[in-house]
């Protein structure tokens, strides 16, 4: 078999592997890259992002501001250096987007607009219109092409890393159109695979959204940070998972229960002011409310039986109703054009269902501020990577940044690290991938009767996931999540696959993204188990405090033969002493278009 | 592709229409180019002139050419703002 | 009430495994919110999980799910069920393109092509990070706005019967994104995509049929920028002709 051989090797062509990429292909035309993605690149989850990506560029503006509103929308759990770091480079990286074409809303004047966002107490965030992940994303896609040193590996799947001598030197990899399984050497391998969102049910995140990279590293050894950290989003449409953005309630949206109640003012988000009234949305009251105390509203009016129930599970109304046709048009087009092209509701007329969906992992790959990993010749950037900057809670419009700047500073790092290697054990790593070959035929193509479905595992999965590691949490429901996920763990083994072909097997992929998301899965389970405080979107009912004394700490989840094991690391302070975490600025309807 | 490829699709369809119409549009090109080459000459131009508003073949090629014209006209103004760049 | 059901008539096709494509119908429940795309995933997950297709993110962006319905390009994620029902529906793969299995063609084809036509901005005049950003008024964007919105779903190259004819032809989508740079007030290699783009297979074996910007999910109009470069070339060609001291 012939061995395919990179000095480095990119995992994953969205938004963070595409600009490490380029960072490469930029710094020196004789380094060769390779990135492996199991979808063409421009089909990546960046893709769907809506709201914008922030950065300090205007003169009202200062970097010490974006420090401080991400470190303390992270309720204080973000490394501070990286935050830092972070926020230093952020405008540099979007200007250098800018320079490859990405066509960036704009002032009168010609500069760079930007617009507020939820937790920005000033407007920095930069946009593209209400798409401004897809036009990040196909901007690096496109700007990729030119680089000759880039060779893609489009519709490829990475199922194992190879490591030998405590490096990782390369991957196996299904080509899918061939079925084969086969060796990518290379002397620095940068995971960029995104987030996990679909270890939930409801969830904004894409089908392709497993958390590959994640369970890669963690069966290479790798930690994985603070994985009990998953943010929702309010309001998601049922089923789908579409994400109606901050901006529906900004213009003067309503929730409703069940009896056409506003409820929010049941759970201490303010006094309603009927939509009628001028002086309605109220910033930071009701509807404007911080994102995880509607989705915490949400649990206990369920809990109460408030809610409704469709064929996607419960929900309540968002009603737009009384805001016509004419405004809904004029202020929030995207939403009407979501709900009626992708599910057939028209807002203008119809109530629309809505509950808190599964946004974004804050946890992931343990790295340091360069995106190293503690195995060497590997790294990781963008959600699948726990730098950390997001800590108990990401802040809106930080995310796409993210993976500039860290895509760059992995490429960086990888960069410096492959130059110190020369040799790659080419017979182990062909040895490996042989290895991994024979197990995924003994697992998934010999006939042994068994009677597990990839969807009915995954649909436990998720409802596993829900029940017991959802919005609330406590010991008794992690509890329980934990054993049930060492279950499924078990009841994978008894998979049959149908498909026995070799060519575009999606049924295998299927059952191999299964697997991994049983890996993240089981990381977060117990890493919130073993969290007995609440911060951020972690929330414990059995701990309702937040804790400094004891978890001012990143949680690091280790597989092993058993449960995993949890160590804690020290969050970095710097210059920014604990404090209490108060809402950022409110949510601003004019143009929070909200991711 | 087959040679029937244009009967597959509607939109297809009322493109060919589209294309065959300009056999129209020449045909009354052609109408006009004799018409403005016997002008010289009174009584030729007369004859043709009489041809064509008194003549049933006249009558029944016109009503036929008409509503080609109109649709190749019709569809030529659609179209043509998209080649603008605006 | 008994469950209301609805079939669908899948294109099944295993280029190693089998001589000729064949259909396979599928009774999946009828439902008015399901899209195409629900249904497909209906059969992967309950009824044959051998059903092979590409899907992602289910909202219209990703640019994944293009698929032939009842003979016309769409995107599943956005084709709902309810305005065929309760007739049978037809899924196929992407017209024109070649299959490797059932419902997954083989696009490598339009990726090289925008290689081709050079789909990235290249700057009139380099220009340093720490200079700042080029400025762009919003005209000059809304200028090119429109042509940056495609998401490569090759819905428009499966209504296209001239790339049906002639693999050959650039096609809608990759034309668009040459033009989306060329109309960039950043960018100043017009020129050096031009070699391209005014070649025969390039827009002049377009006869404008205009089904590729019916059929483009996010009005794009790859139609229109084909007629623009044609005028463009045509302008050029006139000038050269007319003025040939001129110095191009």
């Amino acid at each position: 078999m012939e061995l395919l051989n990179h000095d480095i090797l990119i995992v994953g062509g969205g938004g963070a592997g595409l600009r490490a990429a380029i960072a490469i292909g930029e710094a020196n035309a004789d380094l060769s890259v390779g990135v492996v993605s199991k979808v063409y690149p421009m089909r990546s989850h960046t893709v769907s992002a809506e709201g914008g990506s922030a950065a300090v560029i205007k003169s009202n503006d200062s970097l010490e501001a974006h420090i401080y509103d991400t470190i303390s929308g992270a309720d204080w759990l973000a490394d501070q250096d990286a935050v830092e770091a972070f926020v230093n480079e952020a405008p540099e990286e979007m200007i250098q987007l800018e320079h490859w074409g990405c066509p960036w809303s704009r002032e009168a004047d010609g500069s760079v607009a930007v617009r507020p966002f939820g937790g920005m107490k000033i407007e920095r965030t930069w946009f593209a219109a209400d798409k401004t992940g897809f036009h990040m994303l196909h901007t690096l896609f496109q700007t990729a092409l030119k680089y000759n040193n880039i060779t893609r590996y489009d519709e490829w799947f990475v199922t194992r890393l190879l490591t030998h001598d405590g490096r990782c030197q390369g991957v196996a990899a299904l080509e899918l159109r061939t079925g084969q399984i086969r060796p990518i050497a290379a002397k620095a391998v940068i995971l960029c695979t995104g987030g996990g969102g679909r270890i939930f049910p409801f969830t904004t995140n894409a089908a392709i959204k497993s958390g590959d990279g994640m369970a890669l590293a963690y069966r290479a050894g790798v930690p994985l940070k603070d994985m009990e950290f998953v943010q929702y989003h309010p309001t998601g449409l049922p089923g789908t998972g579409i994400l109606i953005t901050e901006a529906s309630r900004g213009e003067g949206g309503i929730l409703l229960n069940k009896d056409g109640h506003r409820y929010l003012q049941d759970y201490d988000l303010g006094e309603p002011l009927d939509v009628s009234d001028p002086r309605h949305p109220r910033k930071r009251t009701m509807e404007l409310g911080p994102r995880d105390r509607l989705s915490q509203a949400f649990m206990k009016e369920r809990e109460k039986g408030r809610t409704m129930e469709g064929p996607y599970g419960d929900y309540v109304c968002l009603d737009l109703r009384h805001m016509g046709e004419k405004k809904i048009d004029k202020k929030i087009p995207f939403v009407r054009e979501l709900c009626r092209n992708y599910v057939g509701i028209d807002p203008v007329h119809e109530l629309v269902p809505v509950r808190p969906v599964v946004h974004y992992m804050m946890g992931g790959v343990h790295t340091n501020i360069d995106g190293e990993t503690p195995l060497a010749g590997l790294f990781a950037a963008g959600e699948c990577a726990c730098v950390s900057i997001n800590g108990a809670n990401r802040l809106g419009s930080n995310s796409l940044t993210e993976l500039l700047v860290f895509g760059a500073r992995a490429a960086r790092a990888a960069i410096r690290f492959s130059a110190r290697q020369d040799v790659i054990a080419v017979e182990e790593i062909h040895a490996q991938c042989q290895a991994e070959q024979q197990r995924i035929r003994d697992r998934f193509f010999q006939p042994k009767g068994g009677k597990e479905t990839i969807a009915g595992l995954r649909a436990e999965l998720t409802r596993t996931m829900e029940s017991g590691a959802g919005i609330y949490r406590t010991e008794d429901s992690l509890r329980a999540a934990c054993a049930l996920i060492g279950q499924l763990k078990e009841r994978f083994r008894e998979v049959e696959l149908a498909d026995h072909s070799l060519t575009f097997n999606t049924e295998l992929t299927a059952a191999l993204e299964l697997e991994f998301m049983i890996d993240a899965s089981e990381a977060v389970g117990h890493s919130a188990l073993m969290r007995t405080e609440s911060r951020g979107s972690h929330q414990r009912s059995d701990y309702p405090q937040r804790d400094d004394e004891r978890f001012l700490k990143h949680s690091l989840a280790y597989q092993t033969e058993n449960d995993p094991r949890i160590e804690y690391l020290d969050v970095v302070v710097t210059r920014w002493p604990p404090a209490e975490r108060k809402y950022g600025s409110p949510v601003d309807g004019k143009g929070g278009k909200g991711d | 592709m087959p040679s029937t490829w244009w009967l597959k699709r509607k939109t297809y369809f009322l493109f060919m229409v589209r294309e065959l119409t300009c056999v129209a549009v020449g045909g009354y090109a052609a109408l006009l180019l004799v018409l403005a080459a016997s002008a010289h000459d009174p009584d030729s131009f007369h004859s043709v002139f009489s041809w064509l508003s008194a003549s049933r073949w006249s009558v029944v090629l016109h009503a036929i050419a008409l509503p080609l014209v109109l649709y190749h006209s019709i569809t030529w103004f659609n179209l043509t703002p998209k080649a603008m760049v605006v | 009430m008994p469950e209301q059901t609805m079939t669908l008539e899948v294109f099944r096709y295993q280029p190693d495994e089998e001589e000729h494509p064949r259909y396979q119908n599928y009774e999946v429940p009828y439902r008015e919110d399901w899209v195409v795309l629900d249904a497909l995933n209906y059969i992967k997950d309950e009824i044959d999980g051998t059903l092979s297709y590409r899907w992602s993110c289910r909202m219209g962006v990703c640019g994944s799910c293009g698929m032939m319905v009842n003979g016309d390009p769409k995107l599943t994620c956005a084709t709902f069920l309810r305005d065929y029902y309760p007739s049978a529906i037809r899924v196929e793969p992407l017209n024109y393109f070649p299959v490797i299995r059932d419902l997954i063609i083989n696009m490598e084809d339009f990726l090289h092509k925008l290689d081709d036509v050079q789909a990235w901005l290249i700057p009139n005049q380099e220009k340093g990070v720490e200079e700042g950003e080029y400025l762009q008024s919003p005209a000059e964007l809304a200028h090119f706005k429109q042509f940056s919105m495609c998401i490569n779903c090759m819905l428009c190259y499966a209504a296209c019967p001239v790339y049906g004819h002639s693999q050959e032809f650039l096609g809608p989508a990759a034309i668009a994104l040459a033009q989306r740079y060329n109309l960039d007030s950043r960018d100043g290699a017009a020129e050096s995509r031009a070699e391209v783009i005014f070649q025969d297979v390039g827009i002049w074996e377009c006869t404008f049929v205009g089904d590729c910007s019916r059929v483009c999910p996010k009005k794009v109009d790859p139609a229109g920028a084909i007629q623009q470069a044609k005028v463009t070339h045509t302008k050029q060609f006139m000038k050269e002709l007319l003025t040939p001291w001129g110095n191009r």
